[in-house]
């Protein structure tokens, strides 16, 4: 198979297929052509296949697995010749698979999401507080809180990786350790990531989020044209292209993305529910303008000026890690279903489980369902874990210990004889191995939130 | 044991002994035998149908009715069992074999130039003594005109020695990081990196013979054959000792006679033969062959060859059929996303990804054909652990095909098809009434409760026929195979079938243990636990009976007592299968026995090369 490759801009190419695909490896042309154009810089590459004669199953699964290659490049399909057609039409891809009737439709379509951030600045606000108590102990912000093996805001910045954005300001009072130490565990692509928002002592500390953006505008980088402010409160897909997509067209100043459950009378109330806000370099200049010695409010603002808002639900999988039961459905969530953002980190070792570098399980452990063991966690001879359930780093689950459905937390000691059922456990809320300790907790039986029960269990210990 | 150890000296003697055995010409069943059986079989169903309307209706017991009506459900899901079996092996239906295509068209394929074949060794832990000699053998196979072929070595198990070993004899070597998939895995990573238009899949121990090519190739003259498969023949199944029988000749004629006609029996008996009842002839000569007859013999691994195609195609299938269960279609950019946490499977990465490919190949339109003819050696398992790593693997990946990928419900697959799935998943649901009726008859001695009304004249008269009838209708139905052997097969695998239905039932994935190639040194008694357990019992039922008759307790009698006894005589003797496979050792190793001749390998049938 011959390959033609015509750049299109610095974000994008487009690559004309011709000749057969009747071999595994005859789509091998796109890989090395794909890595070439990726280290130029080229996030999104479109096929044209209208030049594609023959094709045979073996040709396509080549073409399929080059697709599946984990690499931050995205690609789309159009312009299928007749024989591919009717190759993907047996096997029903056309209907899952990116493909377009021309190029002006694939390049443009909202969906080729890559393409869309390559060149959009986001601020991830990691400043939330961790909103349940378990958490609060052990990482004080939600951004920082394990989810199977990455903190929440590691799988944020993957998921901005995969709309192509390049540059990150993290937002944070947190020491540059405790963020940055975990940017290496997420995926290759990573965006640049930078560390704002740390100051000298209170007095310094801005006030409120037009402060901040105002200095970083001053201080760090100019924040040209539109740029997004993500909340680090939650993990999922949220589709900012799409939410760009209606920002742009509606020429807003400020755009407030949620998830689509959320009314939008709420986020019109209070502008800090949304979970991403873009801001349009108009709005920028109306903060600019109107910070003076004293701190501003952004609603304030917005309403005294008049700006234009608009709110956008976006579909898709977005979870927000609000409560202790957000955080436990989402582990739930993770280990049962395929979810790829919320993929547990360490190898699958066996369908439903997986194991973290350095994990050890003994083989007279009873273990049934899906579950995930963090990085060097450890579970003794005896002891009983029914999953789904997540160990965290560093964990040791005692010999004899009984989970059902929890989550446990990094750098917990369930001691021997802790029977647990749909529980959240913490450094500081477990038991030590000598002290016996039934803890139950059955959401259908009672109406005893799973905050209390671990409130009693660490009273109990 | 010493498993996972390269080969003693021992072991090497031990191969070397069996090197000379000459593989078995497969002969097809005869009309007249054919009739004979379909005869056979016909009465059994009839028999059978017969008996168990008078079971329900006139033999249930009111006295102990709850039991009356369990058994009476077993012995009917046993019949559905029998019929289902009937049906599978019903009559042959060879493919006619065909020269191999000389060119690419012939074989349904496109392009130009010669044919592609890649002969693909997968291997894991197994001793390069064990992969040499397949990689020999590879060797030695011979390319019909038109056909290149080549032999890599797939090792799994990054093995020192290993990529030498391939390329010493001539073979190309791939491997990969970790093992995710394991077999199935495997063979993914080099069916993306390969470009044969056929692939033979071998195991480590699979060794092929010199005419394979030459004999399966011709079978994809048929552009629908996906695959073809090929008997399993462990040419190292022990095959025991000779009884000593005296050939001291009496003086009189009628001594003479008798001691005749005791020779002809006792010297075919062998002790020791076939100790974990491995050789799988019935289930390949038998059943996989008279399956083929509507195109449903089922992909066993080893020793089959493939159209790379097919193989795409399933993974194709696959694929998309994941990504629809994920994914809503209006957002196909995430598509890719989730495709990129999935992976193309060309065999499924599954603990029976043989039987799940052919599943899901023969939903999809594809035709298998099953070539009745050995075309390949292979080791059986040598220990207990090895039998039962192989027994378990086999249940838990059957029931969670049963579970999560039924194939009665399935695609395009035809209704013949469909019933010969049905007829394998039902041979392992086996463990809902084998248990029963092999507890049945110590409950009644210790209860004084027969599972029929009376053991009466009638009762024998139901049974006794069907009894027979059905034994001569296995016996001519699977050309004088030990059929018998695969009823004790089933029954001493029964614990280890409930552990698997539990770990599926449970959710647990099955595990995939590779099976251990290497004789066992030392016994297991692990085992036998189950088996010992479940022998006591039906001793003691048997001692508190017959107490129970000879004192005269109430309830008990002569008949109760001497069914029972029967029933429990016929299932200990499966129980006692299981002691002796924990107890057989290999055979103490001597060098070969010089007096049959140089050493020599059989290639071909009648054509003897010495080495």
């Amino acid at each position: 198979m011959l390959l033609n490759i015509e750049p299109r801009n610095e974000a994008t190419a487009v690559a004309r297929l011709s000749g057969a695909l009747t071999h595994v490896d005859s789509a091998d042309a796109i890989l090395r052509a794909a890595h070439a154009l990726q280290s130029g810089g080229c996030r999104a590459l479109a096929l044209d296949c209208s030049r594609i004669n023959k094709v045979n199953a073996a040709g396509l699964s080549g073409l399929v697995d080059v697709l599946s290659q984990p690499w931050g490049l995205e690609f789309a399909l159009f312009d299928i010749s007749q024989p591919l057609q009717s190759r993907l039409s047996r096997y029903a891809l056309e209907a899952v698979l990116p493909i377009f009737s021309d190029e002006a439709a694939a390049l443009g379509c909202p969906a080729f999401l890559t393409n869309r951030l390559a060149h959009t600045r986001v601020i991830l606000d990691c400043m939330d507080p961790a909103p349940f108590e378990a958490a609060r102990a052990q990482f004080e912000t939600t951004a920082l809180t394990d989810f199977l093996g990455k903190p929440v805001f590691a799988r944020s910045l993957e998921q901005l990786a995969h709309f192509g954005v390049r540059e990150v300001l993290l937002r944070s009072d947190r020491g540059r350790s405790a963020l940055l130490g975990h940017v290496p565990q997420i995926a290759a692509n990573c965006p640049s990531v930078f560390l704002c928002g740390q100051t000298t002592g209170p007095a310094d500390r801005p006030q409120g989020l037009a402060e901040f953006i105002y200095r970083v505008d001053q201080e760090h980088m100019q924040l040209r044209g539109d740029f997004i402010v993500q909340r680090s409160n939650g993990l999922g897909d949220l589709d900012l292209a799409r939410a760009m997509d209606a920002h742009q067209s509606a020429d807003a100043d400020l755009t407030l993305a949620t998830d689509a459950g959320t009314p939008a009378k709420a986020v019109y109330a209070d502008i800090g529910r949304a979970d991403a806000m873009i801001f349009s370099p108009r709005l920028m200049g109306l903060i600019a303008d109107n910070l003076g010695t004293e701190a501003i409010n952004l609603q304030t603002l917005l309403r005294s000026e008049q700006a234009q808002i608009q709110h956008v639900p976006v579909a898709g999988n977005w979870h927000r890690l609000d409560t202790i039961e957000d955080y436990q459905m989402l582990v739930r969530t993770a280990l049962t279903k395929e979810l790829a953002p919320l993929k547990p980190a360490g190898e699958c070792v066996a369908p439903g489980q997986w194991l973290a570098e350095g994990a050890t399980l003994s083989h007279r452990a009873k273990i049934s369902g899906p579950i995930y063991l963090g990085r060097g966690a450890r579970v003794e001879p005896g002891a009983r874990i029914e999953g789904p359930a997540s160990i965290g780093a560093g964990s040791v689950v005692r010999k004899g210990a009984r989970l059902t459905a929890c989550a446990v937390f990094p750098d917990s000691d369930i001691g021997a004889d802790v029977r647990a059922t749909g529980a959240v456990l913490a450094a500081d809320s477990c038991s030590p191995s000598s002290t016996p300790v039934d803890l139950e907790y059955r959401p259908s039986a009672t109406s005893v939130p799973i905050e209390t029960a671990i409130r009693r269990f660490g009273a109990t210990a | 044991m010493n498993e996972g150890k390269p080969h003693s000296g021992d072991d090497a003697r031990y191969f070397a002994s069996y090197r000379l055995r000459p593989r078995p010409l497969i002969q097809p069943m005869s009309k007249g035998a054919t009739v004979l059986w379909q005869m056979l079989a016909g009465a059994t169903i009839g028999l059978g149908l017969w008996y168990l309307h008078w079971r329900w209706t006139a033999s249930l017991n009111p006295e102990a009715l709850a039991f009356s009506i369990v058994v009476a459900s077993a012995e009917t899901m046993a019949f559905l069992g029998t019929a289902l079996f009937f049906f599978d092996i019903w009559s042959e239906g060879d493919t006619p074999a065909q020269t191999p295509p000389g060119k690419r068209e012939e074989a349904g394929l496109d392009g130009e130039g010669s044919i592609h074949v890649d002969i693909l060794i997968t291997t894991y832990d197994e001793g390069t003594d064990v992969v040499g000699a397949t990689l020999a053998d590879a060797r030695l196979v011979r390319h019909p005109p038109g056909v290149t072929a080549r032999t890599i070595v797939l090792d799994d198990g990054q093995q020192d020695g290993m990529r030498a070993l391939a390329f010493s004899h001539g073979a190309e070597y791939l491997t990969r990081e970790g093992n995710h998939g394991f077999k199935a895995g495997n063979l993914r990573n080099a069916l993306l990196q390969t470009r044969g238009d056929f692939v033979v899949i071998c195991d480590a121990d699979t060794r092929l013979f010199p005419g394979f090519l030459e004999n399966t190739l011709g079978y994809f003259r048929d552009s629908k054959v996906a695959w073809v498969q090929t008997p399993h023949w462990f040419y190292d199944i022990p095959e025991g000792r000779r009884l000593a029988v005296s050939r001291r000749r009496p003086r009189s004629r009628f001594g003479r006679a008798l001691a005749a006609a005791r020779y002809r029996v006792l010297s075919k008996a062998r002790i020791g033969k076939d100790p974990f009842l491995s050789d799988p002839v019935i289930f390949f000569d038998v059943i996989l062959r008279r399956r083929n007859r509507h195109s449903a013999s089922f992909c066993c691994g080893a020793g089959s060859i493939h159209r790379r195609e097919a193989v795409f195609d399933n993974a194709l299938l696959r694929c998309a059929e994941d990504l629809r269960s994920l994914q809503s279609p209006d957002r196909r950019f995430e598509t890719l996303r989730h495709l990129r946490t999935t992976v193309l499977q060309p065999f499924c990465f599954h603990v029976s990804e043989d039987i799940l490919t052919s599943i899901n190949q023969h939903a999809a339109g594809w035709r298998s054909v099953y070539h009745p003819q050995v075309e390949a050696r292979m080791l059986s398992p040598w220990s207990i652990k090895a039998w039962a790593t192989q027994r378990l693997k086999y249940a838990g990946g059957t029931f969670d095909i049963m579970l999560h990928h039924f194939p009665f419900f399935r695609g395009a697959m035809p209704l013949a098809t469909r019933l010969h799935y049905l007829a394998t998943f039902w041979s392992y649901l086996s463990i809902l009434w084998l248990p029963i009726l092999f507890l049945a008859p110590a409950f009644s001695l210790f209860s004084a409760r027969a599972p029929v009304d009376a053991y009466s004249t009638e009762f024998f008269l139901h049974l006794l026929p069907l009894l027979l009838l059905n034994e001569a209708a296995l016996f001519v139905g699977c050309k004088g195979y030990d059929s018998h052997a695969g009823r004790v097969l089933a029954n001493c695998a029964i614990p280890i079938q409930v552990r698997a239905a539990f770990q599926v039932l449970r959710g647990q994935r099955p595990s995939f243990p590779t099976t251990p190639k290497k004789p066992g040194q030392t016994r297991d008694w692990s085992y036998a636990r189950p088996a010992l357990v479940l022998l006591a019992v039906m001793i003691a039922s048997l001692l508190w009976g017959s107490i129970a008759t000879f004192t005269g307790v109430e309830d008990y009698s002569a008949s109760l007592l001497t069914v029972n006894a029967f029933w429990i005589g016929w299932n200990a003797m499966a129980l006692l299968r299981v002691i002796r496979m924990c107890l057989w050792l290999p055979p103490r190793t001597r060098r070969p026995d010089r007096r049959s001749g140089p050493s020599s390998i059989l290639t071909e049938f009648g054509h003897v090369e010495h080495a």
